[in-house]
């Protein structure tokens, strides 16, 4: 029982992991909070489904390509939203982006409607490990965060501006001492996040339902992981994920089902109590 | 090589520079002095392209380039080591100098910039794969000082290399600002520390409340009672 719930715990963490590395990205390298995510993984999601069911794609093409299109998408909402009131405070951020959420999530009501619509993952089956059943379905979530990380180490490490982007996030005035293009670095820290998002709002859609809430709860839960982890750390967002995903699985099935999300935020109020800046540090490494 | 006429710069409604003028010529070391607040770094910042002057030009090699930003003055030989190091502490010493080479495509060429960067700083090459926030405070001037090499400046602008490091250290700073001058880079000094700003210098420029108040030769400048009232305490040189 035990080992199913865990089992359950990493499925569900690898979704808050990919969202919250989406997130944890665009505050390392702007400083500043995107509200607007919430709205970005739904819109990913819905992309998606509409790759895979009206152009009749399979999953494993609709939802790079939809990552794609949510990395433009990302950009966009840098250059057009946010980059306008960037050094008027944080506030000015915080509030714009709210904005969008509201206007991308009603938006989408009225476009898709309300009723919840399951993207087909094309997977079926299930594997026996012992005691543990798990959907071949869960284990895709599993490789795709794998895949996924595995991706993002690449173009932070190895690309040219995935180096510049973390000279941004570990100290901007020294990046715009040596010439870095601030905006443009950011923009591509948009893009990256846009992606990840997206392939949040996919898997997501594909376990649950894509609707046009879906972006509400994954935006707060990224929210806690990344304090939790450590406001702009990769790996902080990933193991936070991974953490708020088992926490809330265990809490559900041996405490209170009704209650699992409100666990999530007791743990926020203690990381904040105890260790205010996260697990781990706060600059991207 | 690099001429400012006329600049001002105005943080909201603060006046930072006014009509400030300041030529540097190829070859030349030239440092401003003056004290905290006097406007250096503001200036150091309009000249590297942070910074937006609200009046005024700038003009590199002759061309115009004032509001041009950082990132197109890189480019154009200019690079700029700020105050307080600002390198970039998780990462190690050779990404950090990579990092200043962003804009350079000529792969050998920048390998062996590396490898001078590397002679003029031995204690970088001893910790190349160290992360650069371990370094001692000495030490992380010199990383600045390399990873702005690693754009390959003719122009390379100082911003109070001398601050928070030891005596000893600053001494040895001081040779390698000289012979990297010697060696054909121009450079243009910002300091607090003005006896060793002024003894390094071939000219140097006075900025107070800013505003250029006085300019002259490193020796004259030195000499000059008034400076030495003012900048250098009253110990004679």
């Amino acid at each position: 029982m035990i080992a199913q719930q865990l089992a359950n715990g990493v499925v569900l963490g690898s979704i808050y992991a990919l969202s919250a590395l989406g997130f944890t990205l665009i505050f390392g390298a702007a400083r500043v909070v995107n509200f607007a995510y919430g709205a970005l993984l739904m819109l990913g999601g819905f992309a998606t489904l509409l790759l895979t069911q009206s152009a009749g794609l399979g999953f494993f093409v609709a939802l790079p390509l939809a990552m794609l299109i949510m990395a433009g998408a990302g950009v966009l909402v840098f250059y057009l939203v946010v980059r306008p009131v960037l050094g008027r405070g944080d506030l000015a951020v915080l509030l714009v982006t709210t904005g969008l959420l509201y206007i991308l999530r009603e938006g989408a009501i009225i476009v898709f409607g309300t009723e919840p619509r399951q993207i087909d993952m094309g997977v079926e089956g299930i594997v026996e490990i012992g005691d543990v059943v798990i959907t071949n379905q869960r284990l895709v979530v599993i490789g795709c965060l794998v895949v996924l990380v595995g991706l993002l180490y690449v173009v932070l490490y190895r690309l040219r501006i995935g180096k510049a982007l973390r000279a941004v996030a570990q100290n901007r005035a020294g990046a715009e001492a040596i010439g870095l293009n601030i905006n443009r670095v950011t923009a591509f820290a948009f893009a990256v996040s846009g992606g990840l998002a997206c392939a949040a709002g996919g898997l997501l859609g594909a376990i649950y339902a894509a609707e046009p809430d879906m972006g509400d709860l994954p935006l707060l839960k990224s929210f806690v992981i990344v304090i939790f982890g450590g406001l702009g750390s990769v790996p902080g967002a990933i193991v936070g994920g991974l953490a708020i995903g088992l926490i809330e699985t265990l809490s559900g099935a041996y405490i209170s089902f009704a209650f699992k999300d409100g666990f999530t935020f007791v743990v926020l109020i203690a990381v904040l109590l105890f260790r205010p800046t996260g697990l781990f540090s706060s600059r991207m490494t | 090589m690099l001429e400012a006429s006329g600049l001002r710069v105005c943080y909201g409604p603060v006046t930072a520079l006014s009509d400030v003028a300041i030529a540097v010529a190829h070859g030349e070391l030239v440092t401003v002095i003056g004290a905290n607040g006097a406007g250096k770094s503001t200036l150091l910042r309009t000249l590297a392209g942070l910074v937006r002057p609200a009046a005024g030009h700038v003009r590199l090699d002759g061309a115009e380039t004032t509001g041009l930003a950082s990132s197109l003055m890189v480019r154009r030989g200019l690079a700029l080591v700020p105050e307080g190091r600002h390198i970039f502490p998780d990462m190690t010493v050779a990404e950090n100098l990579d990092l200043g080479a962003y804009y350079r495509h000529d792969a050998a060429a920048v390998r062996q910039d590396r490898e001078r960067v590397l002679t003029l700083f031995p204690v970088l090459r001893e910790r190349l794969r160290l992360g650069a926030g371990r370094l001692s405070g000495g030490q992380q001037q010199m990383l600045a000082i390399g990873r702005a090499l690693m754009s390959r400046p003719r122009l390379l602008l100082l911003d109070e290399p001398s601050l928070g490091l030891a005596p000893a250290i600053v001494q040895q700073l001081g040779r390698i600002l000289r012979d990297l001058n010697a060696s054909g880079v121009t450079i243009l000094l910002v300091e607090q520390n003005a006896r060793m700003a002024l003894r390094l210098a071939h000219r140097g420029y006075i900025l107070a409340n800013g505003r250029i108040a006085g300019s002259g030769t490193g020796y004259d400048l030195l000499h000059d009672p008034m400076v030495q009232r003012t900048y250098l305490g009253s110990l004679a040189v």
